[in-house]
């Protein structure tokens, strides 16, 4: 007789999703994480008095995630006490001139049209139309699998409106923008959000330009941080009965005539289970975990064949001051052309860019329990590129730290070089050492389309059977909403199947 | 009967080099930008029947 009903590997969004889930099945889950704390990428840690989000900054396009507490008989809402961050944005241009969208569409485009008339219309057509596709596909792509292509017709049979949108998934995020919006000043605030996906406006595919929108239909911030809606998830699992280990890593999942067995400690104990779920990187799972010879050829070579997402350096800052900010969020940007300049020049070369430009996450605007009384924090993430030409993450990282808050004390935040009384970063080496994410990859695999959908690894593993799949590299892909739902698919599909 | 065949068989070829004559001079119209974005899908089309059993 089996240990357990079901292992989960790592409490990441999508693995701390599912265990609770197949708890509520009935199932004996054992929940393994080989850090100290659980949530991954959606995680908070405290550093003298100062509490940090390792990297997700705010939750939004919350269905998935209601789902998911909805099935465990319970609300979102209930769990976990959220707030609603207005504006949305605030945007600091390279003068240090800023814009803010407030969350309202109809008070972004007064924003908009004080800037350009016309493409303050242009806003409303922009917003008609991708509310129209997320009121048409956000559920279906959320909750569906797509292993496979009749997966993928099923999710069309039942929501034909979907077709209308394909065109998205051969046009890039650019083309899209650039069919809206003429000012470059607009352009400029909707260039950045590529990222989000790990990649540049040129290369994003043009679904992802349905994030200058969805945002304008709620974004949250969890009080307490980014850890509360990991910590309700393991709340409703444990009330289950089910176990969490921390500071346990899998050294190896065990598989004989391309079945699970269970895994293997990095101690050598051995867990049995007939069902496996992972929200490890699927690279990482199958080539190192599992081991290409248990891999058909065909599945092997794909595997092989995936790039990861795009790895970034993030700071968290201690500050004994109030930030002259104006949201949760701002973005210091520039024009589109640069985004993509700075991904062929500086990014894929691995060079940091000479200007910073991403994104300035203020928690205590929201939330000032995170810092001590009058003080407060800023998560600051620039993009970072793996492999840098030169000397080595270890050995540049205070000084890449140095540049970029001195960077940003000229313009976007005046000040804040004088007022820090805490420093922590996180080099894409280091994300990879902690969080083990290949290459520091923050969003799984690669976003566009030949890694997307029936590209990406499949939620219920085609080679290896009583393997479920969840997290940033599978289906539906990065992001907390995405990883959450990815545990509800993995979840079903185990109902279904197992 | 034989020498519709043939005609079509003549034709086939032709045809098809016509759809990538077609094809290569409006990828060669389009800016710099947009090319990068198909080379970008196409050199990973190889890879997709492995990706499809992942």
């Amino acid at each position: 007789m089996a240990d357990y009903d079901a292992i989960v590997i790592g409490a990441g969004c999508g693995g701390i999703t599912a265990g609770p889930l197949l708890a509520k099945q009935g199932r004996k889950v054992l929940v393994l994480e080989q850090s100290e704390r659980i949530g991954g990428c959606c995680s908070t840690f405290e550093k003298e008095g100062y509490n940090f989000d390792v990297g997700a900054s705010i939750v939004e396009v919350i269905s998935p995630v209601e789902a998911a507490f909805k099935q465990l008989g319970t609300t979102f809402q209930e769990e976990v006490d959220l707030m609603l961050c207005d504006p949305i944005y605030s945007y600091i241009f390279e003068d240090g001139s800023r814009v803010n969208f407030p969350l309202s569409i109809e008070g972004t485009a007064e924003v908009i049209s004080s800037i350009s008339p016309e493409d303050g219309k242009q806003w409303f057509e922009l917003a008609d139309y991708f509310a129209d596709m997320m009121n048409q596909t956000i559920e279906a792509f959320f909750t569906n699998p797509s292993n496979t292509i009749f997966d993928s017709m099923k999710m069309v049979a039942k929501n034909p409106g979907i077709l209308r949108f394909l065109p998205l998934f051969v046009k890039s995020y650019q083309d899209v923008i650039l069919k809206y919006f003429k000012n470059d000043i607009i352009q400029q605030t909707m260039s950045f959000q590529s990222f989000y996906a790990g990649l540049p406006p040129e290369l994003a595919p043009g679904f992802i330009a349905l994030i200058p929108y969805s945002e304008h239909e709620g974004i949250w911030y969890p009080r307490g941080g980014m850890i509360q809606i990991p910590k309700a998830f393991q709340r409703c699992g444990e009330k289950l009965g089910m176990e969490i280990r921390l500071n346990t890593k899998v050294d190896r999942v065990m598989v004989r005539d391309r079945k699970v067995e269970g895994v293997v400690l990095e101690d050598g104990t051995e867990i049995t289970s007939d069902l496996v779920v992972s929200n490890v990187n699927a690279k990482t799972l199958y080539l190192d975990l599992i081991g290409e010879q248990h891999l058909p050829w065909l599945a092997r070579f794909g595997i092989k064949s995936y790039e990861v997402s795009m790895s970034c350096v993030m700071l968290y800052i201690g500050l004994d001051y109030k930030p002259p900010l104006e949201a949760h969020h701002s973005l210091t940007i520039g024009p589109l052309e640069m985004m993509n300049e700075f991904w062929w020049n500086d990014f894929k070369q691995g060079r940091m860019p000479e200007d910073v430009h991403g994104l300035i996450c203020w928690p205590t605007e929201s939330d000032p329990s995170l810092a001590p009384e009058g003080h407060h924090v800023l998560n600051i993430m620039g993009m970072g590129p793996y492999d840098l030409a030169g000397p080595g993450w270890d050995e540049v990282k205070m000084h890449v730290a140095e540049k970029m808050i001195n960077g940003l004390s000229e313009t976007a935040i005046p000040g804040m070089a004088d007022h820090v009384t805490v420093l922590e970063v996180s080099t894409p080496l280091d994300f990879e050492r902690r969080l083990l994410n290949p290459k520091g990859a923050i969003y799984g695999l690669s976003m566009d389309l030949p890694n997307q959908s029936v590209f990406r690894p499949a939620a219920k593993s085609k080679s290896i059977k009583g393997l479920y799949l969840t997290g940033a590299s599978t289906h539906p892909g990065g992001g907390v909403p995405s990883a959450i739902a990815s545990g509800l698919i993995a979840s079903r599909l185990i109902d279904k199947h197992e | 009967m034989s020498k519709k065949k043939g005609k079509t068989k003549r034709i086939k070829p032709l045809l098809g080099l016509a759809i990538v004559a077609v094809l290569v001079t409006q990828y060669m119209q389009l800016d710099e930008s947009k090319k990068r974005f198909i080379k970008h899908l196409a050199k990973q089309a190889p890879y997709l029947p492995g990706r499809y059993y992942a």
